[in-house]
């Protein structure tokens, strides 16, 4: 066997995985918080992504157009919260799951219907170069993604361990009534986690871009790759999030280069469903018994 | 419900029954035009779809997203196997169902060990798993360019190809299909699904083999799938791979919520909707998928039971429409809000919620 | 004659143990009290009976057989049947509906049988619905036979769950704080429909928190305290217990 090519694809794998590990760690937030399946996620961070798009091809510099774009992402999230999620909070499981695929389906047509169908190359906004190690050749702009990816997780989780709304949002996740009673904003807090979900999102959404390409598509694909994520992570664990990221680009670049990449994506599928049957609580989840 | 009807209301109800009768029997000779004939005979294809989508999320409680992919199963193996088997049709249809259904029970099996939402994630992973192999596997799908050529439906030397002919003999599956449905929902096994749905491990200590029943829903619904998959194949005379995405197991969810979950006639009413309704609004055809979002949000804080939904959300086999007479005087439709226990007003310092 | 004996029952959740060598034995005929504070494994005990849970060690064993580790389904199959500290009833179905649910062991009833909706099926259905409304009048809820369970009054509700446990004529009927919430005059009513369900023939195991009820309805009362059983007697014994005294109220005694 080929190492060299073993190393390579290790490396496309981690790359691919870092951006799928930030784009989890956004979204286990949400999914974290109120035990929902944020259908929309992928689809918040895509628009957002297509903002930053639209906004450097009218020549704004990268340092505003990004963090614009990312917190269009975020008001985005609160918006759909807002409108698609709050009405229905307490209703049983389907009607959220639901609601939030209804908001998906907006937000992707309305993408289309403003940006089209096409698949659009991102600029690369960082310069690339490749570099070599002994034998290996791998370029510059995978290692900063992962770095961005490490350093945006880590800052993310201080701010929710550290922080006194950090503290109050896991209060949030354990128990809504309770943390009403606290006197805690539930609300806002919800509000807040669903603007960390899309701002996050999008930074993993233009890195994503980068990498491959932007296409309305993308979301989706986001929303499976993160769920994905963080099953094999476990659900609720925010390094469980960036872990199952990171495990899924690796196995999905093996399986490309030495089974099948026409497959890859049935494989992978096939390959959580045995997850879910034999280890649903992924590596960091806990298996959390009914009270009956 | 069994009762001691009278002999009015047994004689209405019976005259009803034949109107309809009559009303389907008659119905090919309204129609203006081929295309507006095509549309029903898609309606009709599509009821046994949502019936199906019914019955394993509005009666069961499984939400399942991945029925595409059975309606495609039955498809491809329909075409197939008059195609290149050269099987006669009944078989072939039959055959349809059948795998679909077998399908169904493997998926099944897997799906019992996993809580509702990761479910849900195993039925959309299963979806894409059959997509991705209908379009990579060219020796037996031909990939995206699918299967072209699929005949007619035939029957001993009865060949169906005109849409006159293709409707009686649709119309007369479909009802099939909404008969056993609806003896089955009455049943025990109608009542064991329900009992699934609002509360399992009550239903497992009264002596519901839950396994079992929910798997049987998975090979009840996937079978009618299937069979309505074959029709699809020789209603178009092609089979592609573009037809069986997410969207479409998305499509049939629609229709069943829209009916409303729970009830049968529900499912016929949505389907009728919305396979019909982009037809007539021809010009948002680009919006559709757009209206067809923002409807089910709208649907879900509004009206999460559907049009012919209860409130709580029984079998309801009577049209119960008063919602929309309420709707009309100005009055909130009952069960649609949130349960509060304190409801403070007013209280200074704090975001009212 | 035994009918149920439970032989060193433990259960552990992780690093709690709920249960602890717990032994019961249940008399044919009798009504059998379960006593304890609340988290000394009452409920958990009727949950590892039932086959929620598996039990961490020991044996059940109903009417000579081993019935350990059988799942819920097959242990309502084998005649047990069982009410719930909270209610759980079938909300969304109607009061005769849950009963009709409550038979569904005893229903002859097949899927083709179902499908073909032959004779013997319809024949069946309609004895199910006459013995439903018989139960239904037997707890006082025959005009409520409509009315969606969700939508039912508390007080009525539990005489629900009660009406749809028997409906499989259990011969053993396992009761979670049947009188929980309840006035005395309710909590009355509930305690002559025992002694009635026990002249039926059926055998009652009783957790109860209520002590007027539990003394006025048992006859035998195993005392559990954080997870073993700490007395057994009649209620005259175990009200003086000293052990079960000190569970209660505390060290002073």
């Amino acid at each position: 066997m080929d190492v060299n090519y073993l190393i390579k694809q290790l490396l496309n794998g981690l790359a691919a995985g870092s951006i799928y590990a930030l784009v989890a760690v956004g979204y286990n937030m949400v999914y974290g918080i109120l035990e929902l399946i944020n259908f929309a996620h992928g689809d918040i961070y895509m628009f957002g992504t297509f903002i930053a798009l639209a906004l450097l091809e009218r020549h704004l510099p990268a340092p505003v157009a990004i963090p614009l774009a990312c917190l269009a992402g975020g008001l985005t999230g609160m918006l759909v919260e807002r409108v698609a999620y709050r009405p229905v909070r307490n209703a049983p499981r389907v009607v959220p799951m639901l609601s939030a695929v209804g908001a998906a389906l907006v937000l992707r047509n309305l993408a289309q219907l403003i940006w089209g169908t096409e698949t659009m190359p991102f600029p690369q906004l960082f310069p690339t170069r490749m570099i070599q190690v002994g034998e290996v050749q791998f370029n510059s702009l995978q290692v900063i993604i992962l770095a961005l990816a490490l350093s945006l997780t880590g800052l993310f989780a201080l701010i929710v361990r550290r922080t006194k709304l950090g503290k109050a949002t896991r209060c949030v996740a354990q128990d809504i009534p309770a943390a009403r009673l606290m006197g805690i904003e539930v609300n806002r807090i919800i509000q807040f986690v669903y603007f960390a979900g899309g701002f996050f999102g999008v930074a993993g959404g233009v890195l994503f871009a980068m990498y491959y390409a932007v296409w309305i598509g993308m979301g989706f694909l986001g929303t499976m790759k993160a769920w994905i994520a963080c099953i094999i992570g476990g659900i609720g664990s925010l390094q469980g999030a960036f872990v199952g990221g990171l495990i899924l680009g690796v196995t999905e670049a093996l399986i490309s280069g030495f089974v099948s990449s026409a497959y890859r994506d049935a494989i992978c599928y096939g390959l959580v469903m045995l997850v879910l049957v034999f280890r649903p609580m992924g590596i960091f989840g806990r298996q959390v018994a009914e009270k009956v | 419900m069994m009762g001691r009807t009278t002999l009015w209301q047994f004689s209405r109800r019976f005259g009803l029954y034949v109107l309809g009768a009559a009303l389907l029997l008659a119905l090919p000779k309204m129609m203006p035009n081929e295309y507006v004939f095509r549309v029903v005979i898609a309606v009709i294809i599509d009821i046994p779809l949502a019936l199906a989508q019914n019955l394993i999320t509005g009666f069961t409680g499984m939400l399942t997203l991945g029925q595409a992919a059975f309606y495609g199963i039955g498809a491809y193996t329909s075409a197939l196997l008059v195609l290149r088997a050269g099987l006669p049709w009944p078989v072939a249809f039959l055959a349809a169902g059948l795998v679909a259904c077998l399908f169904g029970i493997l998926l099944g099996f897997p799906c019992l060990r996993v809580g509702s939402d990761y479910l849900t994630l195993m039925t959309i992973g299963f979806g894409e798993i059959f997509h991705i192999v209908a379009l990579n596997w060219m020796d037996l799908t031909r990939g995206p360019m699918g299967i072209p050529g699929v005949p007619p439906p035939q029957i001993g030397p009865i060949v169906f190809d005109t849409s006159f002919r293709m409707y009686y003999l649709y119309l007369a599956i479909t009802l099939v299909c909404y008969l056993s449905m609806h003896r089955l929902t009455k049943s025990h096994v109608g009542r064991a699904l329900i009992a699934i749905r609002e509360d399992e491990t009550a239903a497992a200590t009264m002596g519901i083999n839950v396994a079992y029943y929910k798997v049987l829903a998975f090979a009840f619904g996937t079978l009618w799938a299937g069979f309505s998959g074959s029709m699809l194949a020789h209603f178009l005379a092609f089979v592609g791979p573009m037809t069986f995405t997410l969207n479409e197991s998305l499509f049939h969810m629609q229709m069943a919520i829209l009916g409303g979950l729970g009830s049968l006639p529900g499912s016929v009413l949505g389907a009728a909707i919305l396979v019909s309704l982009p037809q007539v609004f021809q010009p948002l055809y680009r919006y559709r998928m757009l209206l067809n979002g923002a409807l089910m949000v709208m649907l879900m804080a509004w009206r999460p039971q559907g049009i012919m939904g209860t409130s709580a959300a029984a079998r309801a086999t009577r049209l119960d429409l008063r919602w929309v007479r309420d709707l009309v005087r100005g009055k909130k439709a009952k069960g649609a809000e949130a349960p509060q226990c304190l409801e403070a007003e007013g209280l200074p310092g704090r975001e009212s919620e | 004659m035994e009918l149920l004996r439970a032989e060193g029952i433990s259960k552990d959740f992780g690093g709690v143990r709920a249960l602890h060598r717990v032994d019961v034995t249940v008399q044919e005929g009798q009504i059998l009290g379960s006593i304890g504070p609340n988290g000394s494994g009452n409920t958990t005990f009727f949950n590892v009976l039932t086959g929620i849970y598996r039990p961490t060690a020991g044996k059940f064993y109903f009417r000579g057989t081993d019935i350990t580790g059988w799942p819920p389904h097959k242990v309502a199959q084998a005649g047990v049947a069982r009410t719930f500290q909270n209610i759980r009833l079938f909300g969304n179905m109607s009061a005769l509906e849950n009963v009709l649910v409550g038979q569904h062991t005893k229903l002859k009833a097949t899927l083709v049988g179902a499908l073909a909706r032959t004779r013997g099926q319809r024949e069946d259905e309609r004895r199910a619905r006459e013995r439903a409304e018989e139960l239904l009048a037997f707890v006082g809820l025959l005009d409520k036979k409509d009315e969606f369970a969700a939508n039912l009054a508390y007080g009525e509700q539990r005489r629900l769950e009660l009406a749809r446990a028997l409906a499989a004529s259990p011969v053993l009927l396992l009761l979670d704080e049947p009188t929980a919430g309840m006035n005395p005059g309710e909590a009355a009513q509930v305690m002559d429909l025992i002694y009635k369900i026990r002249g039926l023939g059926v055998t009652v195991v009783l957790i109860e928190h209520n002590m007027q009820v539990m003394m006025g309805t048992a006859e035998w009362i195993v005392a559990l305290d954080a997870g073993t059983k700490i007395a057994e007697g009649t209620p005259k014994e175990i009200q003086y217990n000293p052990k079960v005294i000190q569970a209660y109220l505390g060290e002073e005694g």
